[in-house]
């Protein structure tokens, strides 16, 4: 069948009929690699029904005239979505057409049904779909926009809307890890972060959520390290694994939170190190991540100092360096940390003494 | 080095400062601080303390393990963790205390290769050697794989400890480090061999001792024929005999002829099965002879049986041919069995090739007891009187009526019955047991010699005396003018076995008749066997009750009262009918009960007829 008459095909079909006519056809399209274009008029079209680009269609007189989806056929495609991604397949597959769905460059629109897709799924333990999703924020990147947009509208839904705390949310380590792993990198990225001086911790039930994913799945920050399934060709973006956002909430928190799920996120986070299998090159943790870490540390000694306060006297801060300096101490003699390390010790040495972080860089300045 | 230690013990303190209020950082310290002093044992230990404190079984046992391995000389602390985790694993599933459960839940956690590593370095590191083989036992409960390696070093340790600690290392050996390699025979040099038979074999034999009322040892052979079996794997030997409660000792016996036809002068095998053998027919023989206890079953005693031909002066004792033994009652039959394997081993075990190394193997077993009253036996078995007397004087026997009819025997042994042995008789008679028993059925045979295992029961007992006074009586029934008395007491002594003995009561009514008078004042009193009585009647009736017997019970001689025709006493006559009436009445009087009263009451008449002498009431009646 012709692109043309496959399209005449389509438009005779209501929604959401077209679009599950239509996503087979995008499948078989984006796996041969070839008519690409012809694949991304078929999801403008009959996927989210955005305005035709083809003139013809126009006289159709058909309903097009709305570029939005209203709420109700939102939740239609979401369904055809999942029921798509629910059947049997391989992953590659799978991955390709949601990466064709949802590219970097999303509208807003694509970008909301995106955000309730996997909100969905995540509800309603979706591992295929899941999967596919967390694929694609490692293709997109996880600490870019559309990544950090889906983060924090499944921290909406799960933890800041929610008075308790999902069991699917909870499961989703076992459910899809992959995913979850990719997610933790994305929400660390969302929190404890410096912006116009301001640092926002993560709310407490998220915290302890993520507590409860390491404990319980030693290897979870590692699973970002899982090869993706992707067509022959395809390239893997690098991964960025949660630990060094993660290890800046540890760090960063005593400064704000006495919580002892912070002791306990610390001590799971060197406890995966441990895990790590040191035999190949180091990718678990960017010394640049770890770096970031002295920048806050730095503002808030200067804070002690302009309140005439010894920062070796101020608990919060030798809590804060101490883990700091057990991280740096746990990934350098693991072998995890990759990046320029020296540059790493010679940024720490400029933080007020502390004992044990003076130990850690004399201990790893001589290799 | 100096800031090596003080950073040892500032990451140290700051784990500890940290341990009850945030373990979690405590732990973040110590993980840190291994990474920093891979090697410093204060840290490890830290670790382990804090994860043991906390009950995480897999983390403690990996700093457990860590420690063990690498810091085996250095700490007392650790082996104090050591002693309480090996302390552990041995305790009874049952009795194990909270604390001790953490140990051996860690220890689930510990690789099974470095499980055996730990203890096998603990073993090396404890301070005595019975704690060693505590170990080791250990590691080959926990490790059968490894006992092929470890059993030999264990059981040279067990062999060496028994100068220090005999019983706790034979207990050792017996009940938990030979069940270990019954299935995994590992190679051993064969004078250990030979050394843990013989300790298990003491072992063993202790335990028949100690339990002697147990009647069953069954249990306890079997073992040690299952240690004899182990050895002879080991060291691969003719296959001997399992044990088998139902076969006799005669099974085993041809078996090992069997094993010494092929086997080389003096050889190990032929020894130790020997032995074995020896002993157990040995133990056999002497349950059934000595040690029974009272409602258990009937001792028996090995005695001098009495032959036939009773005019014949003393068999010849010092005929190679060993005595035949009778039978008595149904154990008899297994006794005398018993003692004739134990007799023929013994014979085996003392030939040249074998004397030395037996009776040094004698020496460390506990056999002596029995081994004396064995040797009494077999001395008089084989008619060595001398040797008997000198054996006897050595035993020890811890029943008087056992010893009066040991010396009784020997007696007979000799040839006559003396006035010592007639002492014995009396001083039998006087305890006789309790248990009835039967009149025994082969106690006189025609035979040159035989022997009989009495029971010793009361009818038994008074068979045997009564017998032995008969024997001793009757020669004076050829001597010319034998007394009335005598022939009173010897008629008196047949009834017992009436009709078993007629020719002799034939004789004795022959003469009584040819003399035409009778006087024997006992005759009320002990005369009631019915055949006897109508012989006398038949004696009256048949001299026109013309005859002079005196049987009335009047003590003295010299009032003789004369019942005879001649005197026409019509009373007298009355008299006699009178009396021969009475007896008959009697007829139903237990005669074992009648003989014992007739001996007792009578000894000193026996003793004057039998031996002419008078006896002085001082025997210890």
């Amino acid at each position: 069948m012709s692109q043309a008459d496959f399209k005449q095909t389509l438009r005779k079909l209501d929604f959401p009929a077209c679009v599950k006519e239509a996503l087979p056809r995008i499948e078989s399209i984006v796996v041969s690699r070839s008519k690409q274009n012809f694949a991304i008029q078929l999801i403008s079209e009959f996927v989210f029904m955005e305005r035709p680009k083809d003139p013809v269609d126009i006289r159709k007189g058909q309903t097009f005239t709305g570029t939005q989806l209203n709420s109700f056929q939102e939740f239609q495609l979401i369904i055809v979505l999942i029921e798509y991604f629910s059947q049997p397949g391989p992953d590659a597959t799978r991955n390709v057409v949601f990466l064709s769905l949802f590219g970097s460059n999303l509208t807003p629109q694509r970008s909301k049904i995106l955000c309730r897709l996997v909100s969905t799924a995540v509800s309603g333990s979706v591992a295929p779909l899941l999967s596919s999703a967390g694929t694609w924020m490692q293709q997109v990147g996880c600490m870019n926009p559309p990544s950090l947009e889906v983060a924090q509208s499944l921290v909406s839904d799960f933890i800041t809307f929610s008075r308790k705390t999902s069991e699917q949310f909870k499961q989703l380590p076992m459910v899809a890890p992959h995913f979850a792993a990719n997610l933790m990198t994305t929400v660390a990225d969302l929190y404890m972060k410096e912006q116009n001086g301001v640092l926002t911790p993560p709310p407490d039930a998220l915290l302890d959520v993520f507590t409860e994913w390491i404990s319980e799945n030693h290897d979870l920050c590692l699973a970002s390290q899982q090869p993706l399934a992707l067509p022959s060709g395809a390239i893997a973006m690098p991964v960025v694994t949660p630990l060094a956002g993660l290890i800046r909430w540890a760090v960063l928190s005593p400064m704000f939170s006495n919580r002892p799920s912070y002791s306990n996120l610390h001590l799971w986070l060197l406890q995966t190190m441990l895990q790590i299998d040191n035999s190949g090159p180091p990718t678990a943790l960017n010394a640049q991540h770890v770096a970031q870490n002295v920048g806050p540390l730095q503002t808030y000694v200067a804070r002690l100092v302009a309140d005439k306060i010894e920062p070796t006297k101020d608990a919060a801060y030798q809590k804060s360096v101490e883990r700091l300096a057990q991280a740096v101490q746990l990934a350098i003699s693991v072998k995890c940390m990759y990046g320029n390390i020296t540059q790493l010790l010679c940024l720490l040495e400029t933080l007020p003494p502390h004992p044990l972080m003076t130990m850690v860089i004399k201990a790893n300045r001589k290799n | 080095m100096e800031t090596i230690t003080s950073e040892e013990s500032y990451l140290v303190s700051q784990a500890q400062k940290l341990r009850s209020t945030d373990a979690a950082s405590a732990k973040a310290w110590l993980i840190t601080a291994k990474t920093l002093l891979p090697t410093s044992f204060d840290i490890l230990f830290e670790a382990y303390k804090l994860e043991k404190e906390s009950k995480n079984f897999e983390e403690a046992a990996k700093c457990f393990s860590n420690i063990a391995l690498n810091f085996q000389n250095q700490n007392a602390e650790l082996w104090n963790e050591v002693n309480e985790l090996t302390n552990a694993l041995r305790a009874p599933e049952n009795e194990i205390t909270p604390a001790q459960e953490f140990y051996v839940k860690m220890f689930q956690h510990v690789s099974y290769d470095v499980q055996h590593k730990i203890l096998l370095l603990t073993v090396n590191n404890a301070e005595n050697s019975i704690h060693q083989c505590k170990l080791l036992l250990l590691i080959l409960k926990r490790f059968p794989q490894a006992a092929i390696t470890h059993s030999p070093r264990l059981l040279e340790m067990i062999a060496d400890g028994m100068k220090q600690n005999p019983q706790k290392y034979q207990e050792m050996l017996v009940e938990e480090a030979l069940p270990l390699i019954y299935h995994k025979t590992p190679e051993l040099p064969p004078v250990l061999v030979c050394r843990l038979f013989t300790i298990s074999l003491e072992y063993y034999i202790r335990q028949i001792i100690d339990d002697e009322n147990k009647c069953d040892n069954t249990e306890i052979w079997k073992k040690i024929f299952q240690v004899l079996m182990l050895c002879g794997k080991i060291l691969r030997w003719e296959t001997f005999l399992p044990f088998n409660k139902t076969w006799g000792q005669n099974v085993y016996w041809d078996k090992l002829i069997e094993i010494v036809s092929i086997s080389p002068a003096g050889s190990t095998q032929v020894l130790f099965y020997a032995t074995t053998l020896f002993i157990y027919s040995l133990h056999c023989y002497i349950k059934n002879c000595y040690t029974q206890s009272e409602d258990a079953g009937i001792n028996h005693v090995l005695v001098e049986g009495f032959t036939v031909d009773w005019k014949m002066e003393a068999p010849d004792v010092q005929s190679m041919e060993p005595p035949q033994i009778s039978l008595t009652t149904p154990t008899s039959k297994d006794i005398s069995k018993a003692f004739v394997h134990a007799a023929q081993c013994w014979q085996l075990l003392n030939t040249e090739q074998f004397q030395r190394d037996f009776s040094k193997l004698l020496l460390t077993l506990p056999l002596a007891a029995w081994i004396s009253r064995f040797l009494f036996d077999l001395a008089i078995y084989f008619g060595h009187q001398e040797e008997a007397k000198k054996l006897m004087s050595e035993m020890i026997v811890t029943s008087s009526l056992v010893q009066n009819l040991q010396i009784l025997s020997l007696n007979l042994l000799q040839g006559n019955l003396t006035l010592q042995g007639f002492e014995c008789i009396v001083k039998i008679i006087d305890e006789l047991p309790a248990t009835p028993g039967h009149i025994l059925e082969h106690l006189t045979l025609k035979v040159p010699r035989h022997m009989i295992f009495i029971p010793l029961t009361q009818k038994a007992l008074i068979q045997y005396c009564t017998k032995a006074i008969i024997n001793t009586l009757s020669r004076k029934l050829y001597e010319p003018n034998c007394p009335d008395q005598i022939l009173g007491d010897l008629l008196v002594l047949l009834q017992l076995e009436y009709p078993r003995e007629t020719l002799m009561a034939e004789q004795i009514f022959t003469l009584i008749t040819s003399r035409r008078a009778f006087a024997y004042r006992l005759f009320t009193t002990y005369i009631i066997t019915i055949d006897f009585i109508e012989e006398f009647l038949h004696i009256w009736h048949a001299h026109n009750e013309d005859f002079a017997f005196d049987l009335s019970p009047a003590q003295t001689g010299t009032s003789v009262c004369r019942v005879g025709t001649r005197g026409a006493d019509k009373g007298a006559r009355e008299d006699f009918r009178i009396i021969i009436k009475q007896q008959i009445l009697r007829a139903n009087e237990v005669l074992t009960t009648l003989m014992a009263n007739f001996i007792q009451q009578e000894h000193m008449q026996l003793a004057r007829n039998m031996f002419g002498v008078t006896v002085t009431d001082d025997v210890g009646f």
